[in-house]
């Protein structure tokens, strides 16, 4: 009586716990592949046309390297399934899109991404660039660096700016259903036109080179880092700082790089750090 | 026997019951006065060396938003803090500052100037160790039950005073406009606000920069260029450069500074 009890007792016990475990478990999503790329999309490979600018100018960029690592992806609030600290750089005026990784991931909704921009160290892999680019990153430290040129249709300006900035996006809106066997893309995607906003608050800013070009004092043509940083913007009645105590142009432009990162073209990101 | 397993199931559930209904891990939430401290504008020289007397400054505001520092808070109850307040949200791409735990929703036009202080209405903050100020700028306009002779209607700020340099005098007039939603972020605000406690929070307008004593809110602003014809009167307006100097200085947070009154 008392063996029969104690096995009633056994196998209650051990259906609570298979009931426990289907409760709790979770069915296996099968796997699918998820394949995270960058881009600059058509504004950096070709060019910011007049018609985007409030002042005439137009922009087109011979480099736009960018040092990105810190990538994590995840379904939700779950932990990711996706994480690669490997800082790599990459030439977006290059036609890309380019891939960044390719990984084996259960399938699901990945929804969250993250990811950093900040100064390429000792130890970046190229993503797309040349070796001498990565050479130029590491060795300057640069998190973002652009070659271009300006012109208003008479007037032209080049330039060449390396940005130590260092900045995290996080709670990026990704949008990939990946569904078992399937396949599905996350796009970091760099808005270069940021570069020339005229404020760094407005939800509406204008485009603007005109006063960039205005910082060339020595009148050689270059729009040089010092130049921007020797250029008073106090006065002028746009380049909004909101409460920031920023007063020159490259610390403005410096600024606005943290505004670049953005995920699966128009999907935004929280943007963590400022200035260096 | 089966009594035994009963109570030890039963005894080892009471933590797990205990962590979900116990309330004591949320933080609590406290109704605060703010007012405008009207007692004036300390007198002070900028950069170019003019002795400023601000006899008059009233500022039109609308949404207080109260900020801890960082994104998070641990001790936070998430559900509670959303259901309070929103998440500060920068534009897209840009930052946020700190994270908002308190607020006062509401247009206000501040005067520095009443003689008094001005109540603003009672503040909701969560308990939390309190480090900014935020607010939105906006332009006064009827509903705020101004006249329509009021300088302020349809700007942002109007300050008046005199400057003096040597023995020199000029009075001055300035009108401000600043963007519609332009925020002030980050003004100097710390209170270790804990259950029970019943502080008022006392908005300044400060002429320093408080954090070098320094800078002032008039600094780039040089009186005896801008009096063109010698009249010893100085209107500043908007599109003017020097417009857009002082409105530029009136966003940035080193001069709002949000007192603690216990």
């Amino acid at each position: 009586m008392v063996r029969r009890q104690h096995v009633r007792l056994g196998a209650s016990l051990v259906v609570y716990v298979l009931a426990a475990a289907a409760a709790c478990g979770e069915e296996d999503p099968g796997q699918g592949t998820l394949a995270v790329e960058i881009w600059g999309e058509d504004f950096i490979e070709e060019g910011i046309p007049e018609s985007e600018f409030a002042d005439g100018w137009s922009v087109t960029f011979d480099k736009f390297l960018i040092a990105v690592d810190g990538l994590a992806i995840a379904r939700g609030s779950s932990a990711p399934d996706v994480e690669d600290a490997t800082q790599r750089i990459f030439d977006l005026t290059r036609p890309g899109p380019f891939s960044f990784l390719t990984r084996l991931v259960p399938a699901g909704r990945y929804d969250r991404a993250e990811y950093r921009v900040r100064p390429a160290a000792t130890g970046a892999v190229a993503g797309n660039a040349t070796t001498d680019d990565v050479d130029r990153m590491v060795a300057g430290g640069y998190a973002v660096y652009v070659e271009g040129t300006a012109t208003d249709g008479t007037a032209s300006k080049t330039f060449r700016w390396g940005f130590d900035s260092d900045t995290r996006y996080t709670e990026c809106h990704a949008e990939a259903n990946l569904v078992s066997g399937g396949a599905g893309t996350v796009q970091i995607t760099i808005h270069a036109d940021h570069l020339f906003y005229d404020d760094l608050f407005s939800e509406t800013p204008d485009l603007r080179f005109a006063e960039i070009g205005r910082a060339d004092a020595d009148g050689d043509g270059e729009v040089t880092a010092a130049e921007l940083a020797a250029h008073d913007i106090t006065a002028l009645p746009d380049y909004g700082t909101g409460s920031l105590p920023i007063d020159n142009l490259w610390d403005f432009i410096e600024h606005l790089t943290a505004s670049l990162g953005h995920i699966d073209g128009e999907g935004h990101c929280h943007a963590e750090g400022a200035g260096h | 026997m089966r009594r035994v397993l009963s109570w030890t199931v039963l005894l080892s559930l009471l933590p797990l019951l205990a962590a979900v209904c116990d309330p004591a891990g949320e933080p609590a939430r406290l109704v605060l006065p703010v007012v405008v401290d009207g007692r004036g504008v300390t007198a002070f020289r900028n950069a170019e060396g003019y002795d400023i007397d601000l006899s008059a400054c009233r500022v039109a505001i609308r949404d207080l938003e109260f900020t801890i520092a960082g994104e998070t808070h641990a001790g936070l109850d998430e559900r509670l803090r959303r259901l309070l307040v929103p998440v500060a949200r920068a534009h897209p791409g840009h930052y946020a500052g700190g994270e908002v735990t308190g607020e006062l929703p509401g247009r206000f036009i501040v005067d520095f100037f009443s003689g008094a202080d001005g109540a603003l209405g009672d503040g909701t903050l969560l308990e939390g160790d309190y480090h900014g100020l935020n607010f939105s700028f906006r332009a006064a306009d009827a509903a705020d039950g101004i006249e329509t002779t009021d300088p302020l209607l349809g700007h942002t700020a109007w300050l008046a005073g005199t400057a003096r340099r040597g023995t020199d005098t000029w009075a001055f007039d300035a009108v401000l406009d600043i963007d519609e939603g332009t925020k002030m972020v980050g003004g100097p605000f710390t209170l270790a606000l804990r259950a029970g406690m019943s502080p008022t929070l006392v908005l300044r307008l400060l002429a320093f920069d408080p954090s070098t004593e320094e800078e002032t809110l008039f600094d780039g602003i040089d009186f005896a260029t801008l009096d063109a014809d010698g009249d010893g009167v100085v209107a500043i307006q908007p599109g003017d450069a020097a417009h857009n100097i002082l409105r530029r200085r009136l966003q940035v947070h080193d001069h709002w500074w949000l007192d603690v009154r216990r």
